[in-house]
Protein backbone atom coordinates (compact mmCIF):
# COMPACT_ATOMS: atom_id res chain seq x y z
CA UNK A 1 0.00 0.00 0.00
CA UNK A 2 2.75 2.44 0.98
CA UNK A 3 4.66 1.54 -2.14
CA UNK A 4 1.55 2.21 -4.18
CA UNK A 5 1.14 5.66 -2.65
CA UNK A 6 4.83 6.43 -3.23
CA UNK A 7 4.40 5.53 -6.86
CA UNK A 8 1.66 8.11 -7.30
CA UNK A 9 3.60 10.74 -5.37
CA UNK A 10 6.67 10.20 -7.51
CA UNK A 11 4.56 10.27 -10.62
CA UNK A 12 3.07 13.59 -9.53
CA UNK A 13 6.51 15.06 -8.93
CA UNK A 14 7.80 13.67 -12.22
CA UNK A 15 4.91 15.23 -14.12
CA UNK A 16 5.28 18.64 -12.46
CA UNK A 17 8.98 18.72 -13.28
CA UNK A 18 8.24 17.89 -16.92
CA UNK A 19 5.54 20.54 -16.89
CA UNK A 20 8.14 23.16 -15.98
CA UNK A 21 9.94 22.64 -19.27
CA UNK A 22 6.74 22.77 -21.27
CA UNK A 23 5.68 26.00 -19.55
CA UNK A 24 8.99 27.71 -20.08
CA UNK A 25 8.69 27.28 -23.81
CA UNK A 26 5.18 28.63 -24.10
CA UNK A 27 4.71 31.95 -25.88
CA UNK A 28 5.79 34.70 -23.53
CA UNK A 29 2.94 37.11 -24.06
CA UNK A 30 0.31 35.07 -22.31
CA UNK A 31 0.37 37.09 -19.13
CA UNK A 32 0.58 40.42 -20.94
CA UNK A 33 -3.06 40.31 -21.98
CA UNK A 34 -5.87 37.98 -22.72
CA UNK A 35 -8.05 37.42 -25.73
CA UNK A 36 -11.59 38.54 -26.32
CA UNK A 37 -13.30 35.23 -25.62
CA UNK A 38 -15.95 34.84 -22.91
CA UNK A 39 -14.02 31.86 -21.51
CA UNK A 40 -10.52 32.62 -20.28
CA UNK A 41 -8.09 29.90 -19.25
CA UNK A 42 -4.87 30.56 -17.44
CA UNK A 43 -2.48 28.89 -15.05
CA UNK A 44 0.49 29.27 -12.79
CA UNK A 45 3.17 27.03 -11.34
CA UNK A 46 6.12 27.14 -9.00
CA UNK A 47 8.89 24.57 -8.97
CA UNK A 48 10.84 24.71 -5.75
CA UNK A 49 13.93 23.07 -4.34
CA UNK A 50 15.51 23.42 -0.95
CA UNK A 51 17.64 21.96 1.79
CA UNK A 52 17.80 22.57 5.51
CA UNK A 53 20.85 22.70 7.77
CA UNK A 54 19.43 20.01 10.07
CA UNK A 55 17.30 16.91 9.96
CA UNK A 56 15.59 16.98 13.36
CA UNK A 57 13.17 19.88 12.73
CA UNK A 58 11.76 19.49 9.27
CA UNK A 59 10.66 23.04 8.48
CA UNK A 60 7.95 22.90 5.79
CA UNK A 61 9.07 19.30 5.32
CA UNK A 62 12.54 20.33 4.13
CA UNK A 63 15.44 18.28 5.48
CA UNK A 64 19.18 18.03 5.06
CA UNK A 65 19.00 16.51 1.60
CA UNK A 66 17.65 18.43 -1.36
CA UNK A 67 13.94 18.08 -1.78
CA UNK A 68 11.68 19.37 -4.48
CA UNK A 69 8.17 19.27 -3.13
CA UNK A 70 7.55 21.83 -0.40
CA UNK A 71 7.37 24.92 -2.60
CA UNK A 72 6.13 23.14 -5.70
CA UNK A 73 2.62 23.98 -6.79
CA UNK A 74 0.54 23.96 -9.98
CA UNK A 75 -2.74 25.77 -10.52
CA UNK A 76 -5.28 26.30 -13.26
CA UNK A 77 -8.02 28.87 -13.58
CA UNK A 78 -11.06 29.38 -15.77
CA UNK A 79 -13.11 32.58 -15.89
CA UNK A 80 -16.38 32.81 -17.73
CA UNK A 81 -18.22 36.02 -18.51
CA UNK A 82 -21.92 35.15 -18.79
CA UNK A 83 -23.29 38.60 -19.45
CA UNK A 84 -22.19 42.17 -19.07
CA UNK A 85 -22.36 41.97 -15.27
CA UNK A 86 -22.26 38.28 -14.34
CA UNK A 87 -19.13 36.14 -14.34
CA UNK A 88 -17.75 33.00 -12.68
CA UNK A 89 -14.26 31.98 -11.67
CA UNK A 90 -12.88 28.59 -10.74
CA UNK A 91 -9.35 27.84 -9.59
CA UNK A 92 -7.85 24.46 -8.79
CA UNK A 93 -4.46 24.06 -7.12
CA UNK A 94 -2.23 21.01 -6.57
CA UNK A 95 0.52 21.24 -3.96
CA UNK A 96 3.57 19.25 -3.02
CA UNK A 97 3.25 20.26 0.63
CA UNK A 98 0.36 21.23 2.87
CA UNK A 99 -0.28 21.40 6.59
CA UNK A 100 -3.11 18.90 6.33
CA UNK A 101 -1.13 16.04 4.82
CA UNK A 102 -2.53 16.50 1.35
CA UNK A 103 0.88 16.68 -0.28
CA UNK A 104 0.37 14.25 -3.08
CA UNK A 105 -0.45 16.91 -5.64
CA UNK A 106 -4.14 16.12 -5.25
CA UNK A 107 -6.03 19.00 -6.87
CA UNK A 108 -7.96 21.19 -4.42
CA UNK A 109 -10.75 23.61 -5.27
CA UNK A 110 -9.45 26.97 -4.05
CA UNK A 111 -11.84 29.41 -5.67
CA UNK A 112 -15.29 28.93 -7.11
CA UNK A 113 -17.46 32.00 -7.15
CA UNK A 114 -19.98 33.89 -9.18
CA UNK A 115 -19.65 37.62 -9.29
CA UNK A 116 -22.16 40.36 -10.00
CA UNK A 117 -20.88 43.78 -10.97
CA UNK A 118 -23.42 46.17 -9.46
CA UNK A 119 -21.75 49.44 -10.49
CA UNK A 120 -18.30 50.51 -11.72
CA UNK A 121 -17.06 50.43 -8.12
CA UNK A 122 -19.17 47.79 -6.45
CA UNK A 123 -19.61 44.06 -6.79
CA UNK A 124 -21.01 41.06 -4.96
CA UNK A 125 -19.64 37.55 -4.96
CA UNK A 126 -20.94 34.25 -3.72
CA UNK A 127 -19.06 30.96 -3.47
CA UNK A 128 -15.66 29.85 -2.24
CA UNK A 129 -13.19 32.69 -1.89
CA UNK A 130 -9.91 33.55 -0.21
CA UNK A 131 -10.19 34.73 3.39
CA UNK A 132 -8.70 38.25 3.32
CA UNK A 133 -6.40 37.81 6.31
CA UNK A 134 -3.31 39.46 4.84
CA UNK A 135 -1.98 41.76 2.14
CA UNK A 136 -1.06 38.85 -0.13
CA UNK A 137 -3.91 36.51 0.83
CA UNK A 138 -5.45 36.80 -2.61
CA UNK A 139 -2.32 35.71 -4.44
CA UNK A 140 -0.75 33.33 -1.92
CA UNK A 141 0.13 30.65 -4.43
CA UNK A 142 1.16 33.00 -7.21
CA UNK A 143 4.91 33.09 -6.62
CA UNK A 144 5.32 35.19 -9.75
CA UNK A 145 3.34 38.00 -8.10
CA UNK A 146 5.50 38.52 -5.01
CA UNK A 147 9.23 39.15 -4.45
CA UNK A 148 10.14 36.14 -2.29
CA UNK A 149 10.35 32.36 -2.66
CA UNK A 150 7.28 32.20 -0.38
CA UNK A 151 5.38 34.79 1.68
CA UNK A 152 7.18 35.45 5.00
CA UNK A 153 6.47 32.51 7.28
CA UNK A 154 6.33 34.64 10.40
CA UNK A 155 2.81 35.58 9.55
CA UNK A 156 1.79 33.55 6.50
CA UNK A 157 2.43 30.11 7.79
CA UNK A 158 0.29 28.09 10.10
CA UNK A 159 -2.50 30.47 10.91
CA UNK A 160 -3.51 30.83 7.33
CA UNK A 161 -3.31 27.22 6.33
CA UNK A 162 -6.65 25.96 7.67
CA UNK A 163 -8.52 29.25 7.21
CA UNK A 164 -7.27 30.17 3.76
CA UNK A 165 -10.70 29.91 2.16
CA UNK A 166 -14.26 30.50 3.21
CA UNK A 167 -17.57 29.60 1.65
CA UNK A 168 -19.94 32.52 1.69
CA UNK A 169 -20.58 35.96 0.29
CA UNK A 170 -18.68 39.18 -0.04
CA UNK A 171 -19.31 42.77 -1.00
CA UNK A 172 -16.58 45.07 -2.23
CA UNK A 173 -16.55 48.67 -3.26
CA UNK A 174 -14.11 51.48 -3.95
CA UNK A 175 -14.44 54.97 -2.53
CA UNK A 176 -12.51 57.80 -4.19
CA UNK A 177 -11.06 60.72 -2.23
CA UNK A 178 -9.37 62.55 -5.08
CA UNK A 179 -5.70 61.75 -4.56
CA UNK A 180 -6.35 58.61 -2.53
CA UNK A 181 -8.93 55.87 -2.63
CA UNK A 182 -10.16 53.09 -0.42
CA UNK A 183 -11.19 49.53 -1.23
CA UNK A 184 -13.67 48.13 1.27
CA UNK A 185 -14.51 44.44 1.40
CA UNK A 186 -17.07 42.92 3.77
CA UNK A 187 -17.43 39.16 3.92
CA UNK A 188 -19.22 36.40 5.81
CA UNK A 189 -19.37 32.63 5.59
CA UNK A 190 -17.92 29.47 7.05
CA UNK A 191 -14.36 28.21 6.95
CA UNK A 192 -12.91 24.87 7.89
CA UNK A 193 -9.58 23.16 7.60
CA UNK A 194 -6.96 20.98 9.19
CA UNK A 195 -3.60 21.95 10.62
CA UNK A 196 -1.53 18.86 11.37
CA UNK A 197 -4.03 16.95 13.52
CA UNK A 198 -6.16 19.94 14.52
CA UNK A 199 -9.57 20.14 12.91
CA UNK A 200 -10.64 23.75 12.91
CA UNK A 201 -13.97 25.19 11.93
CA UNK A 202 -15.02 28.83 11.98
CA UNK A 203 -18.75 29.16 11.75
CA UNK A 204 -19.57 31.86 11.11
CA UNK A 205 -16.49 33.75 9.99
CA UNK A 206 -16.91 37.38 9.01
CA UNK A 207 -14.90 40.53 8.70
CA UNK A 208 -13.98 43.68 6.91
CA UNK A 209 -10.90 44.59 4.98
CA UNK A 210 -9.74 48.13 4.06
CA UNK A 211 -7.04 48.80 1.49
CA UNK A 212 -6.10 52.36 0.67
CA UNK A 213 -3.98 53.45 -2.27
CA UNK A 214 -2.35 56.85 -2.27
CA UNK A 215 0.24 57.48 -4.95
CA UNK A 216 2.87 54.76 -4.41
CA UNK A 217 1.69 53.91 -0.91
CA UNK A 218 -0.71 51.08 -0.07
CA UNK A 219 -2.08 50.72 3.45
CA UNK A 220 -4.24 47.90 4.74
CA UNK A 221 -6.21 47.02 7.85
CA UNK A 222 -8.31 43.90 8.15
CA UNK A 223 -10.27 42.35 10.97
CA UNK A 224 -11.72 38.86 10.88
CA UNK A 225 -13.93 37.36 13.56
CA UNK A 226 -14.70 33.69 13.82
CA UNK A 227 -16.67 31.49 16.19
CA UNK A 228 -14.23 28.65 16.40
CA UNK A 229 -14.41 24.92 17.06
CA UNK A 230 -10.98 23.32 17.36
CA UNK A 231 -9.98 19.84 18.40
CA UNK A 232 -6.93 17.69 17.99
CA UNK A 233 -7.17 13.93 17.80
CA UNK A 234 -3.91 13.49 19.69
CA UNK A 235 -4.72 16.00 22.37
CA UNK A 236 -8.25 14.68 22.93
CA UNK A 237 -6.83 11.17 23.24
CA UNK A 238 -4.40 12.46 25.85
CA UNK A 239 -7.17 14.30 27.73
CA UNK A 240 -9.21 11.10 27.91
CA UNK A 241 -6.64 9.87 30.46
CA UNK A 242 -8.56 12.09 32.87
CA UNK A 243 -11.79 10.17 32.23
CA UNK A 244 -11.70 8.20 35.47
CA UNK A 245 -11.00 11.27 37.63
CA UNK A 246 -13.42 13.38 35.61
CA UNK A 247 -16.26 10.98 36.34
CA UNK A 248 -15.76 11.56 40.09
CA UNK A 249 -14.48 15.10 40.50
CA UNK A 250 -15.73 18.20 38.63
CA UNK A 251 -12.36 19.98 38.33
CA UNK A 252 -10.85 17.09 36.39
CA UNK A 253 -13.82 17.10 34.06
CA UNK A 254 -13.14 20.77 33.51
CA UNK A 255 -9.45 20.11 32.79
CA UNK A 256 -10.31 17.33 30.37
CA UNK A 257 -12.93 19.33 28.50
CA UNK A 258 -10.63 22.35 28.23
CA UNK A 259 -8.51 20.48 25.71
CA UNK A 260 -11.05 21.34 23.03
CA UNK A 261 -12.50 24.64 21.92
CA UNK A 262 -16.15 24.98 21.12
CA UNK A 263 -17.82 28.03 19.65
CA UNK A 264 -15.30 30.50 21.05
CA UNK A 265 -14.76 33.89 19.46
CA UNK A 266 -11.33 34.49 17.94
CA UNK A 267 -10.28 37.81 16.42
CA UNK A 268 -7.59 38.33 13.80
CA UNK A 269 -6.33 41.86 13.25
CA UNK A 270 -3.76 42.67 10.60
CA UNK A 271 -2.15 45.82 9.24
CA UNK A 272 -0.04 46.06 6.11
CA UNK A 273 1.95 48.59 4.18
CA UNK A 274 3.56 48.65 0.78
CA UNK A 275 5.61 51.61 -0.38
CA UNK A 276 7.22 51.81 -3.79
CA UNK A 277 9.75 54.59 -4.11
CA UNK A 278 11.64 54.71 -7.39
CA UNK A 279 13.28 51.28 -7.59
CA UNK A 280 12.84 50.54 -3.92
CA UNK A 281 9.95 48.69 -2.41
CA UNK A 282 9.17 48.29 1.26
CA UNK A 283 6.55 45.80 2.38
CA UNK A 284 5.59 45.25 5.99
CA UNK A 285 2.76 43.50 7.81
CA UNK A 286 1.84 42.69 11.38
CA UNK A 287 -0.97 40.67 12.87
CA UNK A 288 -2.35 39.74 16.22
CA UNK A 289 -4.73 36.96 17.13
CA UNK A 290 -6.88 37.42 20.18
CA UNK A 291 -8.38 34.23 21.55
CA UNK A 292 -11.04 33.89 24.21
CA UNK A 293 -8.29 33.38 26.82
CA UNK A 294 -9.76 30.14 28.08
CA UNK A 295 -9.94 26.48 27.14
CA UNK A 296 -7.74 25.45 24.32
CA UNK A 297 -6.85 28.81 22.81
CA UNK A 298 -3.94 31.01 22.03
CA UNK A 299 -2.89 34.59 21.46
CA UNK A 300 -0.43 34.95 18.61
CA UNK A 301 1.31 37.83 16.95
CA UNK A 302 3.89 38.35 14.26
CA UNK A 303 5.37 40.85 11.86
CA UNK A 304 7.83 41.17 9.02
CA UNK A 305 9.45 43.92 7.04
CA UNK A 306 10.86 43.39 3.57
CA UNK A 307 13.09 45.58 1.39
CA UNK A 308 13.51 45.06 -2.33
CA UNK A 309 15.42 46.96 -4.95
CA UNK A 310 14.71 46.43 -8.64
CA UNK A 311 17.87 46.57 -10.76
CA UNK A 312 16.73 45.87 -14.31
CA UNK A 313 15.61 42.23 -14.27
CA UNK A 314 17.13 41.51 -10.86
CA UNK A 315 15.52 42.26 -7.54
CA UNK A 316 17.57 41.51 -4.42
CA UNK A 317 15.59 41.43 -1.18
CA UNK A 318 15.92 41.23 2.60
CA UNK A 319 13.25 40.18 5.09
CA UNK A 320 13.16 40.34 8.88
CA UNK A 321 10.39 38.60 10.76
CA UNK A 322 9.17 37.67 14.22
CA UNK A 323 6.29 35.71 15.68
CA UNK A 324 5.12 34.68 19.10
CA UNK A 325 2.47 32.23 20.18
CA UNK A 326 1.17 32.29 23.74
CA UNK A 327 -1.05 29.51 24.80
CA UNK A 328 -3.93 30.24 27.15
CA UNK A 329 -2.96 29.52 30.74
CA UNK A 330 -6.49 28.33 31.48
CA UNK A 331 -5.61 24.65 31.70
CA UNK A 332 -2.40 25.22 33.68
CA UNK A 333 -4.30 27.38 36.20
CA UNK A 334 -6.91 24.63 36.55
CA UNK A 335 -4.15 22.08 37.15
CA UNK A 336 -2.58 24.36 39.78
CA UNK A 337 -6.00 24.76 41.38
CA UNK A 338 -6.56 21.00 41.44
CA UNK A 339 -3.25 20.56 43.26
CA UNK A 340 -4.60 22.55 46.21
CA UNK A 341 -7.46 20.15 46.89
CA UNK A 342 -5.76 17.05 45.49
CA UNK A 343 -2.06 17.57 46.26
CA UNK A 344 0.85 15.77 44.63
CA UNK A 345 1.52 12.53 46.47
CA UNK A 346 -2.08 12.49 47.67
CA UNK A 347 -4.56 9.62 47.89
CA UNK A 348 -5.51 9.76 44.17
CA UNK A 349 -2.20 8.14 43.38
CA UNK A 350 0.96 8.75 41.33
CA UNK A 351 -0.92 8.19 38.07
CA UNK A 352 -2.70 11.52 38.44
CA UNK A 353 0.50 13.29 39.43
CA UNK A 354 2.27 12.01 36.33
CA UNK A 355 -0.66 12.94 34.13
CA UNK A 356 -0.72 16.51 35.42
CA UNK A 357 3.05 16.92 34.89
CA UNK A 358 2.94 15.59 31.33
CA UNK A 359 -0.03 17.82 30.65
CA UNK A 360 1.91 20.93 31.70
CA UNK A 361 4.81 19.93 29.44
CA UNK A 362 2.50 19.43 26.46
CA UNK A 363 0.92 22.83 27.01
CA UNK A 364 4.31 24.48 27.21
CA UNK A 365 5.10 23.07 23.77
CA UNK A 366 2.59 25.46 22.31
CA UNK A 367 4.29 28.51 23.77
CA UNK A 368 6.99 29.72 21.48
CA UNK A 369 8.53 32.56 19.61
CA UNK A 370 10.96 32.91 16.77
CA UNK A 371 12.80 35.27 14.50
CA UNK A 372 13.78 34.90 10.87
CA UNK A 373 16.22 36.69 8.58
CA UNK A 374 16.16 36.19 4.85
CA UNK A 375 18.26 37.41 1.93
CA UNK A 376 17.56 36.51 -1.65
CA UNK A 377 17.29 37.65 -5.22
CA UNK A 378 14.64 37.41 -7.88
CA UNK A 379 15.57 37.29 -11.56
CA UNK A 380 12.89 37.82 -14.20
CA UNK A 381 14.47 35.75 -16.95
CA UNK A 382 11.40 35.64 -19.15
CA UNK A 383 8.30 37.76 -19.44
CA UNK A 384 6.25 35.06 -17.76
CA UNK A 385 8.85 33.44 -15.53
CA UNK A 386 11.07 34.35 -12.61
CA UNK A 387 13.82 32.52 -10.76
CA UNK A 388 14.43 33.19 -7.07
CA UNK A 389 17.04 31.95 -4.65
CA UNK A 390 17.17 32.76 -0.95
CA UNK A 391 18.81 31.88 2.34
CA UNK A 392 16.67 32.05 5.46
CA UNK A 393 17.88 31.80 9.03
CA UNK A 394 15.54 30.98 11.95
CA UNK A 395 16.17 30.63 15.63
CA UNK A 396 13.11 28.45 16.15
CA UNK A 397 11.03 26.28 13.91
CA UNK A 398 8.76 24.16 16.02
CA UNK A 399 5.26 25.44 15.38
CA UNK A 400 5.98 26.02 11.72
CA UNK A 401 6.74 22.40 11.16
CA UNK A 402 4.67 19.33 11.43
CA UNK A 403 6.76 18.09 14.32
CA UNK A 404 5.93 19.90 17.52
CA UNK A 405 9.38 20.13 19.05
CA UNK A 406 9.46 22.13 22.21
CA UNK A 407 12.13 24.71 22.91
CA UNK A 408 13.99 23.98 19.71
CA UNK A 409 15.99 27.15 20.16
CA UNK A 410 18.60 26.11 17.70
CA UNK A 411 19.86 27.74 14.59
CA UNK A 412 18.33 26.57 11.38
CA UNK A 413 19.25 27.67 7.88
CA UNK A 414 17.12 26.99 4.82
CA UNK A 415 18.49 27.38 1.31
CA UNK A 416 15.73 27.40 -1.27
CA UNK A 417 15.10 28.31 -4.87
CA UNK A 418 12.07 28.39 -7.07
CA UNK A 419 11.03 28.99 -10.66
CA UNK A 420 7.65 30.73 -10.89
CA UNK A 421 5.69 30.68 -14.11
CA UNK A 422 2.37 32.13 -15.22
CA UNK A 423 0.71 31.00 -18.41
CA UNK B 1 -13.34 73.99 -37.43
CA UNK B 2 -10.91 71.18 -37.92
CA UNK B 3 -8.57 70.45 -35.07
CA UNK B 4 -5.61 68.19 -34.90
CA UNK B 5 -7.63 65.19 -33.87
CA UNK B 6 -9.52 65.35 -37.15
CA UNK B 7 -6.50 65.60 -39.40
CA UNK B 8 -6.33 62.96 -42.09
CA UNK B 9 -4.33 59.92 -41.18
CA UNK B 10 -1.42 60.46 -43.55
CA UNK B 11 -0.91 64.00 -42.34
CA UNK B 12 -1.07 62.81 -38.75
CA UNK B 13 1.64 60.24 -39.28
CA UNK B 14 3.81 62.72 -41.14
CA UNK B 15 3.26 65.23 -38.35
CA UNK B 16 4.30 62.80 -35.64
CA UNK B 17 7.35 61.81 -37.67
CA UNK B 18 8.41 65.43 -37.86
CA UNK B 19 7.94 65.65 -34.09
CA UNK B 20 10.13 62.61 -33.80
CA UNK B 21 13.00 64.28 -35.55
CA UNK B 22 12.83 67.54 -33.65
CA UNK B 23 12.05 66.21 -30.17
CA UNK B 24 14.50 64.28 -28.02
CA UNK B 25 12.28 61.25 -27.68
CA UNK B 26 10.26 59.59 -30.38
CA UNK B 27 7.09 59.49 -28.33
CA UNK B 28 3.95 61.20 -29.51
CA UNK B 29 1.03 62.21 -27.32
CA UNK B 30 -1.27 59.36 -26.40
CA UNK B 31 -5.05 59.58 -26.57
CA UNK B 32 -7.39 57.32 -24.63
CA UNK B 33 -10.22 56.44 -26.98
CA UNK B 34 -13.73 54.99 -26.84
CA UNK B 35 -16.49 54.32 -29.36
CA UNK B 36 -17.65 57.57 -31.04
CA UNK B 37 -21.24 57.14 -29.82
CA UNK B 38 -20.21 56.37 -26.23
CA UNK B 39 -21.85 58.58 -23.62
CA UNK B 40 -18.43 59.30 -22.09
CA UNK B 41 -17.17 62.76 -22.97
CA UNK B 42 -14.00 62.83 -20.89
CA UNK B 43 -12.27 60.83 -18.16
CA UNK B 44 -10.18 62.00 -15.24
CA UNK B 45 -6.58 60.88 -14.79
CA UNK B 46 -7.63 58.66 -11.90
CA UNK B 47 -10.40 57.05 -13.89
CA UNK B 48 -7.97 56.24 -16.70
CA UNK B 49 -5.44 54.80 -14.24
CA UNK B 50 -8.06 52.68 -12.52
CA UNK B 51 -9.53 51.44 -15.80
CA UNK B 52 -6.18 50.25 -17.12
CA UNK B 53 -5.33 48.64 -13.78
CA UNK B 54 -8.70 46.89 -13.68
CA UNK B 55 -9.74 48.67 -10.51
CA UNK B 56 -12.74 50.21 -12.27
CA UNK B 57 -14.44 47.37 -14.10
CA UNK B 58 -17.17 49.34 -15.85
CA UNK B 59 -17.01 52.39 -18.07
CA UNK B 60 -18.28 55.36 -16.04
CA UNK B 61 -21.87 56.45 -16.84
CA UNK B 62 -22.46 53.65 -19.32
CA UNK B 63 -23.53 50.59 -17.33
CA UNK B 64 -21.13 48.57 -19.47
CA UNK B 65 -18.37 46.24 -18.39
CA UNK B 66 -15.17 47.82 -19.67
CA UNK B 67 -13.41 45.91 -22.44
CA UNK B 68 -9.95 47.35 -21.86
CA UNK B 69 -7.64 47.14 -24.86
CA UNK B 70 -3.92 46.99 -24.26
CA UNK B 71 -1.00 47.18 -26.65
CA UNK B 72 2.28 45.37 -26.87
CA UNK B 73 4.71 46.35 -24.10
CA UNK B 74 7.24 47.35 -26.77
CA UNK B 75 4.95 49.86 -28.45
CA UNK B 76 5.59 53.58 -28.00
CA UNK B 77 2.03 54.24 -26.81
CA UNK B 78 2.23 51.50 -24.18
CA UNK B 79 5.55 52.74 -22.88
CA UNK B 80 4.28 56.29 -22.56
CA UNK B 81 0.98 55.40 -20.91
CA UNK B 82 2.43 53.05 -18.31
CA UNK B 83 5.58 55.01 -17.52
CA UNK B 84 4.12 58.53 -17.45
CA UNK B 85 0.55 58.03 -16.33
CA UNK B 86 0.22 54.74 -14.51
CA UNK B 87 3.75 54.89 -13.18
CA UNK B 88 4.66 51.23 -13.49
CA UNK B 89 7.72 49.61 -14.99
CA UNK B 90 7.15 46.62 -17.30
CA UNK B 91 8.34 44.19 -14.60
CA UNK B 92 6.02 45.68 -11.99
CA UNK B 93 3.10 45.71 -14.39
CA UNK B 94 3.52 42.00 -15.18
CA UNK B 95 3.56 41.13 -11.46
CA UNK B 96 0.55 43.30 -10.84
CA UNK B 97 -1.34 41.65 -13.70
CA UNK B 98 -0.45 38.15 -12.48
CA UNK B 99 -1.69 38.96 -8.98
CA UNK B 100 -4.82 40.55 -10.42
CA UNK B 101 -5.65 37.65 -12.71
CA UNK B 102 -5.22 34.86 -10.17
CA UNK B 103 -6.83 36.59 -7.23
CA UNK B 104 -10.27 36.52 -8.74
CA UNK B 105 -10.41 40.25 -9.36
CA UNK B 106 -11.23 40.01 -13.04
CA UNK B 107 -9.90 39.34 -16.49
CA UNK B 108 -6.89 40.98 -18.09
CA UNK B 109 -7.12 43.56 -20.88
CA UNK B 110 -7.55 42.36 -24.43
CA UNK B 111 -4.27 42.41 -26.33
CA UNK B 112 -4.36 44.16 -29.69
CA UNK B 113 -1.26 44.91 -31.73
CA UNK B 114 -0.76 48.38 -33.16
CA UNK B 115 -2.62 51.69 -32.98
CA UNK B 116 -4.61 51.00 -36.16
CA UNK B 117 -5.95 47.69 -34.89
CA UNK B 118 -6.84 49.27 -31.54
CA UNK B 119 -8.80 51.89 -33.44
CA UNK B 120 -10.66 49.19 -35.39
CA UNK B 121 -11.42 47.33 -32.17
CA UNK B 122 -12.69 50.41 -30.34
CA UNK B 123 -14.71 51.57 -33.36
CA UNK B 124 -16.46 48.20 -33.22
CA UNK B 125 -17.47 48.01 -29.57
CA UNK B 126 -19.37 50.30 -27.23
CA UNK B 127 -17.64 48.64 -24.26
CA UNK B 128 -14.11 49.11 -25.50
CA UNK B 129 -11.54 51.54 -24.21
CA UNK B 130 -8.04 51.75 -25.65
CA UNK B 131 -5.17 54.13 -26.24
CA UNK B 132 -3.41 55.20 -29.42
CA UNK B 133 -1.01 57.78 -30.76
CA UNK B 134 -3.02 61.01 -30.47
CA UNK B 135 -2.12 61.98 -34.02
CA UNK B 136 -4.08 58.99 -35.31
CA UNK B 137 -7.40 59.92 -33.71
CA UNK B 138 -10.14 60.37 -36.34
CA UNK B 139 -13.94 60.10 -36.61
CA UNK B 140 -13.96 56.35 -36.01
CA UNK B 141 -13.10 56.81 -32.30
CA UNK B 142 -13.63 59.44 -29.60
CA UNK B 143 -10.72 60.79 -27.58
CA UNK B 144 -11.70 61.09 -23.91
CA UNK B 145 -8.30 61.74 -22.36
CA UNK B 146 -5.08 63.17 -23.73
CA UNK B 147 -1.67 62.37 -22.25
CA UNK B 148 0.92 64.91 -23.39
CA UNK B 149 4.61 64.20 -23.29
CA UNK B 150 5.67 67.47 -21.70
Amino acid sequence: MIRFVRFWQNLGLFLTQRLLFVLLFLPVHVIAASSEEALQLSGFASFGAGKLSRDDAPFLNYAEGWSFRSDTIVGGQAQYQFTNRWSSTIQVVARGFTFDDNDKFDPVLEWLFTSYQWSPETRFRVGRMRTPLYLFSDSLEIGYAYPWVRPPVDIYSYLLAPLANFDGVDFSTNVDFGEADLDVQIFAGVSRGTYIDFDIELSPIFGVNFVSHWDSLTLRYGVTLGYTDAASEGLSAFASNYDFFASQIPIFKEIRDSHETEDELFQYHAVGLQWDYENWSVISEAYTTVGPGKDFSNDAKGWYVSFTKQIQDFAPYMVFGYYKNEFSDDISSLIAESKITYPVGGPLGPELDGLREINLLILDDFNEKGRSYTVGVRYDFRQNAAFKVEVEYFDSTSQLTRAALSDSKQDTVLLSMVVDVVF
Amino acid sequence: MRNITQMPLVKGVAFSMVLCVISVSCYADVAVVVHPSSSIESLTTRQVKKLFLGRLRMLPNTGREAAVVDQDADSASHKLLYSKLINMTPVKLRRYRAAYLFSGKGTLPVMVKGDEKVKDFVADSLSAIGYIDAALVDDSVKSVYLLSID
